[in-house]
């Protein structure tokens, strides 16, 4: 085979073969699922609001191919074991963790030590300030304030309300309760704050003797506890709060509970994990760090958007 | 006036004239294969484009047919257990009679109990919405006052029809467990019976909602990438498989705009991306399936044919390009060999191969290249034949020039010598004329031996010694040989007759000619050597130009002796060869005869045609 004809034929044919190899396995042209990225959920409790706000995470983790441990303390709202799991899992290597922190305080530390060995994403308490990479929460603030608002409907001037303080520390739930607080004081009612119990006997001489004209639960559990507490009695305060469990619109239908504010937890849920998710692969977030919150009373407890809000579907 | 070609159509040009005819046929040849390719490409890749669509819509309208098939089997199942609660449980009971009541119920719950996994409760009110009989819950709640809702309302307005309400939370009756269901409601106005008298009534059966999930959910479009959903004639979701995710408002579907679709294939841009929809409405419900594939995922489906097709076009580019290089070369190769043989020949090549193999037209153009040439040839040697008789014809003028006037004189020194009574000197004179005239004439020949031209001298000198009463005296030296070698004839009889003229007319019996005639290697001498006056420079110098200075002073005669000679041997012999002169006044003159080394051989080819 002549020089010309081994130029003319052969190179062009091999450059033609080495370009249909590179198309056709070409990576970039291909859809690929991203790899599979495991993420540690450290919860506070195992109260059923956070059934909502799983079902949330689980979504994203199908539509991101996250696969998600969950961690619960054993004991509710245990900052302690909190730092625990969290040094746990960054120890081990965790490339995500999503964290409901139960106190700021407590867990800044270990926070601030996870910040940059993982991808650390609060949910419902803002820990960006302590090296969380972002936080996806609610504004307390206003939610508080919505709920005061709710229950001064209820409670004349000078009427007692009275907040529970079921979550000690510094996070989120806290953030509400000043904030219902500091609108009601403003208003000019009567503000007690009681350290939450589930020992009935106690919060019943606690009732007796502060005589408020409403309760106010600041989350889901203590809501529920309280709902449970007023079946049977007549002449239980008004009961307000935040929450949107099976229990709690029963309650809420039944009258139990007057009115509640109920927080899109579907969404953090989701949100949360799509951010961690994001952050932990190196690729751009812009998602939306707060969701919104309604209150709900039971007459409008089946409007369209409420039972969507109230009744993930799945 | 010409206008000048444009920049790119100047460079256009000057490409196309320094390009090859190769080059120009491969160029055209792949440039029309490109086109014609790329062209069939396009029009393969759309039309397979146009059917992989056509294809994917198939697809889809086949599992939304299936879909249809089984969510339309659903609803007939559901629409079943409302006739038979209506036609063979309501129509013929009498609400008045005090066992109906209980009858109803066991009925409702047997007709429950068969179907409980998509049921999620049955119940008949009256016109004014209170509960007649429910189960398998039988108590209503409080708040509630089912003559609002949606599904009694509908159910009442029109009667003939049955109602199927969207996707929304049954919370009609007391549930001990605090358990919501989603449901999807089946309303119908149905006919009670009391005491005889007709009565408008409503028939609610709620069905799961995770029986038409059920249905839809595991609906596959395109490995996955493609997706179903079920909306009412409003565009209202009743499935979605991200439904949470549109009702938390973090996802967004086009369900308002397809509600307005009619069946069958559509493609829509929704949230700046192109998606394939395909809509089957649900019989009697107005409900509609709504299939969607993105039109990235049908492009990603055929990549690999496409990428197959890529190549296929490409290779077959390529092979056409090796094709008409191969090709052109073939059909060019006859014109670059006529061509290599011109070029040939311009360089001067004699002998050059006109024989090309080609095609008709190339072969016929050598031949008629070869035939040009051969003419030219011809031409070219009558030219050079037609030069040369011009260059003889011009020597013969020459040569005519010498003899006239001293045949004139050489007569008249005759008749001189005769009518004075010297007759033997008139009769040496004559004889020596004779001889003079015979060589001259030399039987028509140019070339004679040099012995001839010397015996030609010496009777000239002869003649010329008598005329002027031996004023000079001449003797002539002839090396051996040379006098057998050959010259061009009546060189030396010139030179002598100016040597006479001018330089012998006023000696006083002292003057001397001698001629001298011999070889320098290749070349012949022949000296005529004269103690004449002698010439300045200038004039020597004008004496051998073809045309004379004016401004130069005239020596006495023309010297056209001289230029006659030295021309005819240049144009014999060649500029190499002719006449130098030497002379100095007062000094006399040395004329010298360069010629070359001519053996009888040689001499041959400078005789005329017809010379033997």
């Amino acid at each position: 085979m002549s020089r010309k004809v081994l130029l003319q034929l052969v190179l062009p044919l091999i450059g033609l073969s080495v370009l249909f190899w590179l198309l056709a396995f070409a990576p970039g042209d291909k859809h690929h699922q991203p790899a599979l990225l495991e993420m540690s959920v450290i919860l506070r409790d195992g109260d059923g609001n956070v059934s909502a706000m799983r079902k949330g995470m689980e979504q994203a983790a199908k539509d991101l191919n996250v696969e998600l441990r969950f961690l619960t303390p054993a004991e509710d709202n245990s900052a302690v074991e909190q730092v625990q799991l969290l040094e746990h899992e960054v120890s081990g290597a965790a490339p995500a963790v999503l964290l409901v922190p139960a106190d700021r305080e407590a867990l800044g530390e270990a926070v601030s030590a996870a910040a940059g060995k993982t991808t650390l994403v609060t949910v419902e308490t803002d820990m960006t300030a302590w090296g969380a990479d972002a936080s996806i929460s609610m504004d307390h603030q206003a939610l508080g304030e919505a709920l005061g608002k709710a229950a001064m409907n209820g409670v004349p001037f000078g009427g007692t309300v009275l907040l529970l303080d079921s979550l000690p520390g510094d996070n989120g739930i806290r953030e509400r309760m000043e904030a219902t607080k500091a609108l009601l004081e403003e208003k000019g009612r009567q503000v007690r704050i009681c350290r939450w119990t589930s020992d009935s006997t106690a919060f019943a001489n606690i009732l007796r003797i502060e005589r408020p004209k409403a309760v106010i639960a600041f989350e889901a559990a203590a809501l529920t506890e309280m709902a449970e507490l007023s079946r049977g009695e007549e002449a239980f305060p008004l009961l307000y709060g935040c929450g949107s469990t099976a229990s709690i619109a029963a309650a809420l239908e039944k009258g139990r509970v007057t009115a509640i504010a109920a927080v899109n937890v579907f969404s953090a849920g989701y949100l949360a994990v799509e951010a961690a998710a994001k952050l932990a692969r190196h690729e751009s977030w812009t998602g939306a760090s707060s969701v919104g919150f309604s209150v709900v009373r039971q007459e409008t407890m089946y409007s369209s958007d409420n039972q969507k809000l109230l009744f993930p579907v799945t | 006036m010409d206008k000048k070609p444009s920049g790119f159509k100047a460079r256009w040009k000057a490409r196309y004239h320094h390009a090859s005819i190769q080059l120009i046929l491969s160029i055209a040849f792949t440039a029309v294969a490109v086109i014609g390719m790329l062209f069939l490409g396009m029009a393969l890749l759309l039309r397979f484009s146009s059917s992989a669509n056509e294809m994917a819509a198939e697809s889809s309208q086949r599992v939304l047919a299936q879909v249809n098939w089984n969510l339309d089997s659903y609803l007939r199942n559901m629409m079943r257990v409302s006739d038979t609660v209506y036609y063979r449980v309501i129509k013929s009971a009498d609400l008045e009679q005090s066992d109906t009541a209980q009858e109803l119920r066991d009925a409702l719950k047997l007709l429950y109990a068969k179907d409980r996994d998509v049921l999620v409760s049955l119940a008949v009110f009256d016109g004014n919405g209170e509960l007649i009989s429910a189960t398998p819950l039988t108590e209503l709640k409080n708040s509630v006052t089912p003559s609002r809702e949606g599904w009694f309302t509908a159910a009442m307005e029109r009667i003939e029809n049955l109602h199927f309400s969207t996707p929304h939370v049954q919370h009609l009756f007391e549930d001990p467990d605090a358990r919501y269901h989603w449901v999807v409601s089946l309303s119908r106005h149905v006919e009670l019976t009391r005491g005889g008298v007709i009565q408008s009534g409503v028939l609610l059966v709620d069905m799961n909602f995770s029986g038409i999930e059920q249905i839809c959910k595991d609906v596959s479009f395109f490995d996955g990438q493609g997706y179903l959903y079920l909306i009412d004639g409003n565009g209202e979701i009743i499935y979605h498989p991200r439904q949470q995710l549109l009702y938390a408002g973090l996802q967004e579907e086009n369900n308002l705009t397809a509600a307005g679709y009619a069946d069958g294939t559509h493609t829509e841009i929704f949230q700046s991306q192109r998606r394939q929809v395909t809509v089957k409405t649900v019989g009697y419900t107005g409900w509609k399936l709504v299939g969607v594939v993105p039109a990235e995922t049908l492009r990603d489906n055929y990549s690999q044919l496409l990428l197959f097709a890529l190549f296929i076009v490409s290779f077959s580019i390529f092979l056409l390009v090796f094709v008409n290089l191969r090709l052109s070369e073939w059909i060019t190769a006859p014109m670059k060999k006529l061509d290599h043989a011109v070029r040939e020949l311009e360089k001067g090549v004699e002998s050059v191969d006109f024989n090309v193999d080609g095609p008709y037209e190339v072969e016929h153009l050598s031949h008629s290249v070869q035939s040009m040439i051969s003419t030219m040839r011809h031409l070219m040697e009558d030219v050079l034949r037609q030069e040369e008789e011009k260059r003889r014809s011009e020597l013969d003028v020459l040569q005519s020039q010498i003899n006239p006037h001293f045949l004139y004189n050489t007569l008249d020194s005759v008749v001189w010598m005769t009518e004075n009574g010297r007759t033997q000197e008139a009769v040496v004179m004559l004889t020596a004329l004779a001889r003079f005239f015979r060589i001259s004439l030399s039987k028509g020949s140019n070339i004679i031996p040099i012995g001839d031209e010397i015996e030609h001298a010496r009777n000239y000198l002869t003649i010329q010694k008598m005329r002027y009463k031996n004023k000079f005296s001449a003797d002539i030296s002839v090396e051996p040989g040379v006098e057998k070698l050959y010259t061009i004839k009546l060189i030396i009889q010139p030179i002598l007759e100016n040597a006479i003229y001018h330089g012998m007319e006023y000696a006083d019996g002292d003057g001397e000619i001698h001629i001298r005639a011999f070889r320098e290697g290749e070349t012949v001498v022949i000296e005529v050597e004269d103690n004449g006056p002698g010439m300045s420079e200038e004039i020597v110098e004008q004496l051998l130009k073809p045309t004379r200075d004016v401004s130069v002073p005239k020596a006495k005669g023309s010297g056209i002796g001289f230029r006659n000679v030295h021309q005819r041997i240049q144009l014999t012999f060649g500029s190499a060869y002719g006449l130098t002169i030497r002379s100095e006044p007062d000094n006399g003159t040395v004329v010298r005869i360069c010629l070359p080394v001519l053996e009888e051989e040689d001499a041959r080819k400078y005789r005329k045609e017809g010379e033997r």
